[in-house]
């Protein structure tokens, strides 16, 4: 496969490590980068910008999306002992008192670093208006597009890197930006054993003949793009040059877990080798590289049947990738300024049902946090003996929303303008969970 | 169509003289109102007045001092009205005729033609299912029985169904999707269960049929609008008695068709199958459209299937005798059958009233009357009630259909569609502050409109052949800045469904049969799809269609959500014309332009036939962007040609550039 290669620019961006300087090679790129009024020194402008611009602790977030909505009794919310229960032990965990479902050795090991909200609650038991409802924080509407919290980080935050698009989705689980435009879309990827599918040349095509393409673009591009007939048109331009900068950019070796710079063999074992454990791994390495929310989806979870099966099955995936996500950021440094949530659209039936499984609950559920601004070892909320309702401190959906925007210092309360002039609360109804905060 | 055609006799209007001039043929409005009128507005050469849309967007041009910009080419006329009516940019054989042909009535022609062609349908149809929220993929139990929406949409469009009749057809819908397309119009809205969510069947009324924005006046009154949270509550009061539930014998005869049906479960069900058959035949003697008589069986509506045999009182037994006599396998495809393929129904009962919500009932912020019966009201005319026990669906859909409004809002979509700009914009926010930019012009329209007895195609062809419609794009020093009026052509970005076609069509030459001939015969649009798909793939497969014929909403990370494709939650008027950096990235390195490019006969062709490389030049321009090159242009393609006669690699090398202007991606 041919790869652009990075022009070495763009290093220093996050992990700064002194190679600025411009080789020869990299400024020969330089001309198929200056397509379309880009030229060098906007290039090199563009990495100075490139700098912290906030000091909050939080500013980057990796939701790890369990689709199909888990069962919280057999994973975050044990309840032994009971008839709801399942056949699963619990076990306890680096943090006292926090038991978990014993297919989780990993997370527990971790747990100390880690929170839980046993608490959660909603209204909405069907999985695409619930999978809405989790990731916008608005029950669907006919009227309006709500933007995926991802799109609203990023529209709030800002990008940190210049170079790579500040949402990455991995999966197709995330809703897009919704009425604030495509500009804060997520940048999606298909399939996570081709990543960067559209970052290289395609199959023939190498430097020199891409560089001979865009020579040529540039050229039948002029007479239709010089009448200026229209500003959207002359925008059109920016993303073509924002886009051979991101080809060229070194920072999208995030995508590459394998080879130079890559990851090592025993850490892709580690999180996993299978797809969601490669896109949790390369979740931490965009964060590294300045973007600002990434998700991961795993699915499975609709266990209407034979759910222990699934659950335990679903579990060795999750465990070994979240776990050593946690060690690995807390490693880094990385885990206080990163917000890691894993969650689904809803919990499953404390009752165990006549196929052996368990159906959609949204009334009472469970969702993890960690790092970024939140507590370490901690369980915020109750469910009841049972696992049936909250027994105590509720949280909605909202209320999770608000957490996370407090956490990264946005006023949740602000209000966004549709395009039809309507007012839209970055979240809706919700609070902020103070004791959750750290 | 109710169009009628002839040749220039206007003598009042004294326009006469100009458009003998440019010779050109009128298609002349069904109304007389405007063939009645005096007028003193006069065309020029430039802007000869072929129809009364001329005169009225030149009386406001010359009212504001504004000239409109000189005719487009026929290149640039050919690939919009393509692009417009079809959905796709011209096939190379298709342009070469055109641009030969000299005949005067040459744009009528094509026009008409393409008016007939079924990717009329299926282009048009997909700003129904953006507005309607079609969702073909969901299962049935989330959304739209699996298509029958989109057919129906596209049938509708297709025989052209007068508009009202296709608006009343919807508003009225009674049965099942099997039986017709149309009950689509709630389905989609009853969520994962049978409720049907009677504030989104007021949304499509008031947003779709109405052109107004009530969304705010379900929680409060309206801010900036007239509307108070009465007026929308009201209108709910409309569908109070529309309900869904499962048909247990249309269901058991789904599944009695079903190729998955074991072949043991079918001697069982063999009684229950018999009895369906009757039951239905039964119901349909009886059926009469509107209002369907309450019978105990109406008490099915929240419950499923099963739910439904036991109150029958034999569908306990029923399961028991399946699981005895079938294997595990089996047992678990009848559960599938007849718990998750239910078929719905959409019905009407005689009787039952909607109460104002009360705050806890969710969004309701001022909770004003809460709990009160609310009548059922008209909001635009509220003198216009709906009482007795007939349907409150059919009555609501003979206020939508006879007021002026709902004609005005359809040909101001129309005009959207092929302007990219409404005469009122946004098309969903007609109201006193948001007055029409042209008002003589929309009431013209209007009454067009309804004179044609609501017929689409009629002011399709009255609009594409009009000299405002044939404006250059080209903007002139006094109307640079008009962005309403429409003194020029506005550039328009291609949707998504419009640039994967076009790079279907622009890169495709099926065996044999040229496009431009497979579109004059008006082939089913499967047929030509895969012929094309076909050629590029290099193999047969089925699975490669059109856009239009792709399931949605689209997967996030695929061609067609890149290029903005909606994701069919909320209405969308208007689409996202922004581009992106996943855009960007798909036409320079992704697998579908890399793979259509590669797969193009016309690179063989051109190959084979031993073109020199000017003519292989031509040839892909005008594949691509129908037009020949400019000289710089022809020049700046050779110089990268490092050989006698054209390369493969050179020729793939135009393509992709051809491919990645900014040309190709908009509409001038």
């Amino acid at each position: 496969m041919n790869r652009p290669m990075a022009t070495g620019i763009s290093k220093g961006v996050v992990d700064c490590d002194g190679k600025s300087g411009l080789s020869r090679r990299s400024a020969l790129k330089a001309g198929a980068i200056g397509f379309l009024g880009m030229n060098l020194v906007d290039m090199l402008r563009s990495t100075v910008l490139a700098a912290p611009n906030d000091m909050a602790q939080c500013d980057s977030v990796i939701l790890l999306w369990l689709a199909g909505g888990p069962s919280h009794i057999d994973t975050w919310d044990p309840k032994p002992g009971q008839s709801t229960g399942g056949p699963f032990k619990a076990i306890n965990t680096s943090a006292t008192g926090i038991q978990l479902s014993e297919h989780m050795p990993n997370v527990a090991r971790n747990m100390k670093y880690c929170s839980l909200i046993r608490s959660m609650s909603s209204k909405e038991g069907a999985h695409e208006r619930a999978t809405y409802e989790m990731h916008t924080g608005y029950k669907p509407l006919a009227s309006i597009g709500h933007p995926s919290i991802g799109s609203l980080v990023v529209q709030q935050k800002g990008k940190k890197n210049p170079e790579i698009p500040a949402y990455v989705s991995v999966g197709n689980a995330s809703f897009g930006a919704g009425f604030l435009g495509s500009q804060f879309a997520p940048f999606y990827i298909g399939d996570i054993n081709n990543p960067d599918r559209n970052l290289v040349f395609p199959k023939g095509v190498d430097d020199a003949r891409f560089k001979r393409r865009v020579d040529m673009l540039k050229e039948v591009d002029k007479e239709f793009s010089h009448q200026d007939r229209d500003n959207t048109v002359k925008e059109y331009a920016n993303y073509y040059r924002d886009a051979i900068k991101m080809m060229y950019s070194s920072s999208v070796d995030a995508f590459n877990l394998k080879g130079a710079g890559g990851e090592k063999p025993e850490t892709i074992k580690a999180y996993g080798d299978n797809n969601f454990g490669r896109s949790v791994l390369m979740a931490r390495r965009l964060v590294e590289r300045g973007v600002r929310f990434v998700e991961c989806s795993l699915g499975g979870w609709d266990n209407h049947q034979k759910c222990f099966d699934a659950v335990e099955k679903n579990l060795n995936t999750l465990d070994p990738a979240l776990g050593n996500l946690i060690e690995d950021l807390n490693a880094r440094g990385l885990l206080k300024r990163t917000m890691v949530v894993c969650t689904g659209e809803f919990g499953r039936t404390p009752k165990i049902n006549a196929n052996d499984g368990r159906d959609h609950y949204p009334r009472c559920f469970s969702t993890f946090v960690a790092g970024g601004g939140i507590k370490q070892g901690f369980v915020y909320g109750k469910s009841n003996e049972t696992g049936a309702e909250p027994k105590e401190n509720p949280v909605t959906i909202g209320d999770l929303h608000g957490t996370i925007f407090e956490a990264l210092g946005v006023d949740y309360t602000k209000e966004n303008q549709t395009p039809q002039g309507r007012p839209i609360r970055v979240v809706d109804k919700g609070k902020a969970i103070k004791d959750l905060l750290a | 169509m109710k169009t009628s055609r002839f040749p220039v006799i206007a003598p009042l209007l004294g326009w006469t003289a100009l458009v003998a001039i440019v010779g050109a043929v009128c298609v002349w409005p069904a109304s007389d109102r405007v063939a009645n009128a005096e007028s003193d507005v006069q065309g020029t050469p430039t802007f000869p007045i072929k129809n009364p849309i001329d005169k009225f967007v030149l009386l406001k041009l010359q009212s504001e001092k504004i000239d409109p910009s000189g005719p487009c080419s026929d290149e640039e006329f050919l690939r919009r009205v393509y692009l417009d009516i079809c959905g796709t940019v011209p096939p190379l054989a298709e342009v070469k005729t055109y641009l030969l042909d000299r005949s005067a009535e040459k744009r009528l022609k094509l026009v008409d033609r393409l008016l007939k062609n079924e990717r009329y349908g299926a282009h048009w149809s997909v700003m129904w299912s953006d507005l309607l929220r079609e969702h073909s993929n969901s299962r049935p139990q989330e959304g739209t029985e699996r298509g029958s929406y989109r057919d129906w949409l596209q049938d509708s469009l297709n025989k052209n169904t007068p508009y009202d009749v296709f608006c009343k057809s919807l508003v009225d819908a009674v049965g099942t999707a099997e039986e017709d397309g149309a009950v689509n119009f709630y389905l989609r809205d009853s969520g994962g269960g049978n409720n049907l969510d009677k504030i989104e069947s007021v949304n499509n009324v008031s947003t779709v049929f109405m052109g107004s924005r009530m969304a705010c006046a379900q929680c409060h009154d309206h801010p900036f609008d007239k509307w108070t949270q009465a007026d929308f509550h009201s209108l709910v009061a409309f569908f109070a008695r529309t309900t869904v539930s499962i048909d247990p014998w249309a269901t058991l005869v789904k599944v009695e068709n079903s190729k998955r049906l074991p072949a043991n479960a079918k001697t069982i069900l063999e009684p229950y199958f018999k009895e369906a058959h009757e039951k239905l035949a039964a119901e349909k003697a009886n059926f009469k459209k509107g209002v369907e008589l309450a019978d105990a069986g109406q008490g099915m509506m929240a419950m499923g299937m099963m739910d439904t045999l036991k109150l029958l009182q034999r569908g306990g037994a029923l399961f028991k005798e399946l699981e005895a006599k079938l294997t595990p396998a089996e047992t678990v495809i009848m559960t599938q059958l007849l718990l998750n393929g239910g078929v719905r129904k959409i019905s009407e009962r005689p009787m039952g009233e909607y109460r104002m919500p009360t705050e806890g009932d969710g969004q309701v912020k001022n909770g004003k009357g809460s709990g009160e019966i609310m009548e059922a009201k008209f909001a635009w005319d509220p003198s216009k009630k709906a009482a007795g026990n007939g349907s409150r669906r059919t009555v609501l859909a003979e206020y939508v259909i006879g007021s002026r409004r709902f004609a005005q809002v359809q040909v101001n979509r129309i005009w959207a569609k092929m302007f990219g700009h409404g005469i009122v914009d946004p098309i969903d926010d007609f109201r006193e502050k948001n007055p029409p930019s042209n008002s003589e012009l929309l009431e013209f329209l209007t009454d067009e409109f309804m004179t044609s007895k609501y017929d689409n195609k009629h002011m399709i062809e009255l609009i594409a052949l009009s000299s405002t419609y044939q404006r250059s794009s080209m903007p002139t020093t006094s109307n640079r800045s008009d962005t309403t009026l429409f003194s020029h052509a506005y550039i328009r970005r291609l949707t998504a469904e419009q640039t994967f076609d076009s790079l279907l069509v622009c890169t495709g030459k099926n065996n044999g049969m040229t496009e431009g001939q497979a579109y004059g015969m008006g082939m089913g649009r499967e047929a030509i799809g895969n012929k094309i798909m076909d050629a590029m793939t290099g193999q047969k497969s089925k699975s490669m269609q059109w856009a239009v014929d792709l399931p949605t909403p689209a997967q996030p990370s695929s061609f067609m959500a890149a290029f903005n494709q909606p994701d069919r939650n909320s209405t969308v008027c208007k689409r996202d014309e922004s581009g992106s950096i996943t855009q960007a990235l798909e036409m320079m390195n992704g697998d579908r332009v890399d793979g259509a490019i590669k797969a193009s006969p016309l690179i063989k062709q051109i190959l084979d036939s031993k073109l020199n490389p000017t003519q292989a030049a031509q040839e892909l321009f005008l594949s691509v962007l129908t037009r020949n090159p400019t000289q710089h242009e022809l020049s700046t393609v050779l110089y990268q040609l490092h050989a006698t006669n054209p390369t493969r690699e050179w020729i793939e090398d135009t393509y992709w550039a051809l491919l990645n202007t900014r040309e190709f991606t908009y509409v001038r």
